[in-house]
């Protein structure tokens, strides 16, 4: 019987919707906080420094076929300084994905659940994020896969519906006086796309299909495309400074779509069921991440203990969530948790890269 | 003698009633005193009365013989004619000219017409063959026996399909006896490729197997692991092919159908040339096919005799169906108890006005005629055909009207429950069906808890589930996930014949390509 393996098409989707989470909800507002009417552009040099830093780690994964990221760290820097730098990524992936949930869960709270306790929406999408990591990475991409479609077609129908309200005035004039802060920014928009490094953990499952570089770049295309679409639309939408004082511009735009058809009265509610699985599909990647650094720094390696360091997740994930009362906190530590990213992405990923090209060359030559 | 029995039977004798076990038997073989073995064979099947024997002359000659066999499984004029009457009387000359003594070797070479005939020496296969239907001859002064084939192939004629209906597609269906339905798919493939191996499940029912595929087309990998799981079930008895499929399946405790049984020669036609296999169980109208996934159990058998448009449309409107059949009551307690504000402003009013005099909530008046729904469907099955409609009327129609104009449940209700069953009738699988009339449970009570982030959570852990599923090593939602384009023509649409040039990917193929109408324009 053939063996389980991700296809070129599964990786693609995973790295889309992984870069997709509850900042689709949120992007606008933080890229116009800081460069203003050409957040746009921050965000488009962003997804570009996304892909060439990505490219580093789809390089590094492709060095070592059969480990992930984690695993090459221990390869790379060896068992204990491996270990050491393991650490900042565990942290990062645990709390970015707790604070993540609890971003999700005041969403809900907000716009679908007025009335229900915040701990109910966390647990329940805890253990649903839980049971599908533990049933491994061909499950879960294999929702991603079903997800992805639906998650394509409702961004894109809400950014070209809202283009009706769109006034082109409000992202005019393009780069008048703002060169430095749309530079400085495009580093902001770089951390929007975080999704990107997920190549490193997945691409070790696609025994024998060959993933080649047009699937990862598709893949990370496809939020930047539709990030900086929405971006735009939002902004022309709403002005700068209207963007400014909405902390979840997505669902806010949905709402200020008007339908001639009474079906459709409360389209931000669909908007907010549909993005329920993005959300859902992007946490569960990150959660997956969480796992396999768990399993690498404390070199698990039988079957049933990296069930049980799934499993453990379900208290963590909900006790990262619901650890910070504010939920304004919660939104800046989560924002602050980018400088640990940013750390990861432009220092440590390519040194271990760099590294890891020489170690193999002198293996080869060896 | 004694020694010999006690020795058989010894071990079983001990402190529990006596019961012959045939591993005992493997060992041991036949003897040349042809009245010994008849006495022997009878012994181990508790002398039952419908065990008859025939001692007689061959050719009138000074060598006895014997036969045996069960008069309820083997035809006696075959026995008559074929096996007796010669060896009597008709080979007297055959005997008389021929060169040297008459020999077991020559007995069986000359004087049979027809049917096959084996030589069995061990006690184990004699006894098996004669309870299949088999009978044994046994010639004084040898210690091997001829095993005949007499079995009796009679039974219910092939008639219609109860289960499967299909409107333009063939008629014919499947029947409880192996011999014709074996006939029926030989019919219609005639592939020297197509292969039919046969093995026995049952400890003690020995039901006969057999295992159908097309080499070349289907995944050997697939076909070792079916036979590896059939003859690894460890069972008294089997009766029926579902009961097989739940036996060797991925997963037996899940709800959804993790193989397809069908009684339609040509749906089984379809599921060889895609790779799959079949199985038949001796006794079984239905034949089982492995591996499948949840978009094959939505195709139907007409489908393929429709224009390829109007069974495209058909096939998107039972996937809708499919969802109807889950959501529908969660979706309206959703609406109603947690989200009313999704709902345009008139609808919201309309379902609040129908629902101002009924005293339960949502969850209650949708449980309750779930339920109801549930035992009407319950009855229609059990009670007779004439009583069944009767029950239908009262049970649909008077007692629907009658608890909405007791103001216990609301017309609204009433709709849901009736759409949400009509669409779980809409699915071609029976199983597949009856699973999502399960599904509906859950997703009721998270609906109530949560709302539609409940219900969205609930699909997307249904979603996980169904992902995680595998079928003989095939992914549950394969075609769909991961996507395969060239299967994507037979999967949520079916594009025309001259586009479907390939198998289906999710099986591994030596000949993955269709002998199509295009391919032979060209």
């Amino acid at each position: 019987m053939k063996a389980d393996t991700l296809r070129p098409s599964q990786v693609m989707s995973i790295v889309a919707i992984a870069a997709m989470g509850v900042d689709l909800l949120m992007v606008q507002n933080t890229m116009v906080s800081y460069a203003g009417r050409d957040a746009w552009i921050s965000l488009l040099l962003g997804g570009f420094l996304g892909i060439f830093f990505g490219g580093f780690m789809y390089y590094l994964a492709n060095l070592y076929p059969d480990k992930d990221l984690p695993q090459i760290f221990v390869e790379v820097a060896g068992k204990y300084i491996g270990r050491l730098l393991i650490i900042p990524l565990l942290i990062y992936v645990l709390f970015h994905t707790g604070l993540s949930i609890r971003i999700f869960a005041q969403t809900l709270l907000m716009f679908l659940l007025d009335r229900t306790p915040i701990f109910a929406i966390v647990i329940l999408m805890v253990i649903v994020v839980v049971y599908t990591v533990y049933k491994g990475i061909y499950t879960l991409s294999g929702v991603i896969d079903i997800i992805f479609p639906f998650a394509i077609v409702t961004v894109t129908m809400l950014i070209l519906l809202s283009f009706q309200q769109a006034e082109f005035d409000f992202i005019k004039p393009v780069l008048y006086n703002n060169y430095p802060k749309v530079l400085r920014g495009s580093f902001l928009g770089l951390v929007q796309f975080t999704g990107f490094g997920h190549i490193t953990y997945v691409l070790c499952y696609a025994h024998g299909s060959k993933i080649s570089w047009k699937w990862y770049v598709t893949g990370a295309g496809i939020p930047i495309v539709l990030y900086v679409a929405l971006t735009i639309v939002t902004i022309m939408a709403f002005n700068p400074m209207g963007v400014i004082s909405l902390t979840f511009p997505t669902l806010t735009l949905s709402k200020s779509i008007e339908f001639p058809v009474t079906f459709l009265e409360r389209l931000e509610s669909f908007v907010a069921m549909l993005w329920i699985s993005i959300a859902f599909g992007s946490i569960s990647l990150f959660t997956f991440s969480s796992v396999r650094n768990f399993v690498a720094l404390f070199n698990i390696r039988n079957e049933k203990f990296v069930k049980l360091a799934t499993v453990i997740h379900i208290p963590l994930l909900t006790i990262v969530a619901l650890a910070v009362k504010s939920g304004l906190k919660v939104i800046e530590y989560y924002l602050k948790l980018n400088y640990v990213l940013a750390a990861l992405t432009i220092v440590i990923f390519p040194a271990i890269t760099i590294i890891a090209a020489f170690k193999k060359r002198r293996e080869g030559k060896a | 003698m004694a020694d010999f029995l006690s020795r058989l039977f010894g071990k079983k004798n001990k402190g529990k009633e006596h019961v012959p076990d045939l591993e005992h038997l493997s060992n041991l073989t036949l003897s040349k005193d042809a009245i010994y073995n008849i006495k022997l064979i009878k012994l181990l099947m508790n002398n039952s009365f419908d065990i008859k024997s025939r001692d007689f002359q061959v050719c009138g000659l000074a060598l006895p013989a014997c036969v045996v066999y069960i008069e309820n499984l083997a035809e006696e004029s075959i026995i008559r004619d074929h096996i007796l009457k010669p060896l009597m009387f008709e080979s007297l000359p055959v005997a008389n000219t021929g060169k040297g003594s008459l020999s077991l070797q020559k007995i069986k070479d000359t004087m049979f017409a027809g049917g096959s005939i084996k030589e069995v020496r061990f006690l184990d296969e004699t006894v098996q063959s004669i309870m299949s239907g088999d009978t044994l001859l046994c010639i004084q002064g040898y210690d091997t026996g001829l095993m005949i084939n007499t079995r009796e192939h009679e039974g219910r004629s092939i008639g219609e399909s109860n289960i499967e209906p299909s409107v333009k597609g063939p008629q014919e269906a499947f029947v409880e006896t192996l011999k014709k339905n074996l006939g029926l798919i030989r019919k219609r493939i005639r592939d020297p490729n197509l292969c039919l191996e046969l093995c026995k499940v049952g400890e003690r029912s020995k039901t006969d197997i057999v295992i159908v595929s097309i080499k070349g087309i289907s995944d050997e990998d697939i076909k070792k692991e079916v036979i590896k799981r059939i003859t690894s079930v460890e069972i008294d008895g089997i009766i029926e092919a579902e009961q097989l499929g739940q036996l060797i399946s991925d997963n037996p405790n899940s709800i959804f159908p993790l193989f397809q049984t069908t009684e339609r020669p040509d749906k089984l036609f379809s599921t060889l040339m895609e790779g799959r296999i079949g199985v038949f169980l001796d006794g079984s109208p239905m034949v089982l096919i492995v591996p499948v996934t949840l978009p094959i159990l939505m195709q139907s058998a007409d489908d393929y005799f429709e224009n390829w448009i109007v069974a495209s449309v058909i096939r998107i409107t039972r996937y809708i169906a499919l969802f109807i059949s889950i959501l529908s009551p969660s979706l309206y307690i959703s609406v109603t108890s947690f989200n009313p504000g999704m709902l345009p402003t008139h609808l919201a009013l309309s379902i609040a006005s129908t629902r101002s005099g009924v005293p339960f909530p949502a969850i209650i008046e949708a449980m309750l005629m779930e339920v109801i729904l549930e035992i009407l469907q319950e009855a229609g099955i059990r009670l007779p055909r004439v009583v069944g409609q009767t029950v239908s009327i009262v049970g649909g129609l008077v007692i629907g009207q009658a608890a909405v104009q007791a103001g216990i449940v609301s017309p609204i209700m009433v709709i849901i429950i009736a759409v949400t069953a009509i669409c779980s009738y809409a699915l071609p699988s029976y199983s597949l069906g009856l699973a999502t009339r399960i599904l509906r449970f859950p997703f009721m009570i998270a609906a109530v808890t949560f709302g539609s982030y409940g219900v969205s959570m609930g699909l997307l852990f249904l979603l996980a589930y169904l992902s995680s599923l595998k079928s003989f090593g095939v992914r549950y939602l394969s075609s769909l996930s991961p996507y395969r384009v060239s299967d994507w023509k037979d999967t949520v649409i079916r594009t025309g014949w001259r586009t479907m040039i390939k198998r289906p990917e999710l099986i591994q193929h030596d000949d993955s390509v269709r002998e199509t109408a295009g391919k032979g324009r060209k």
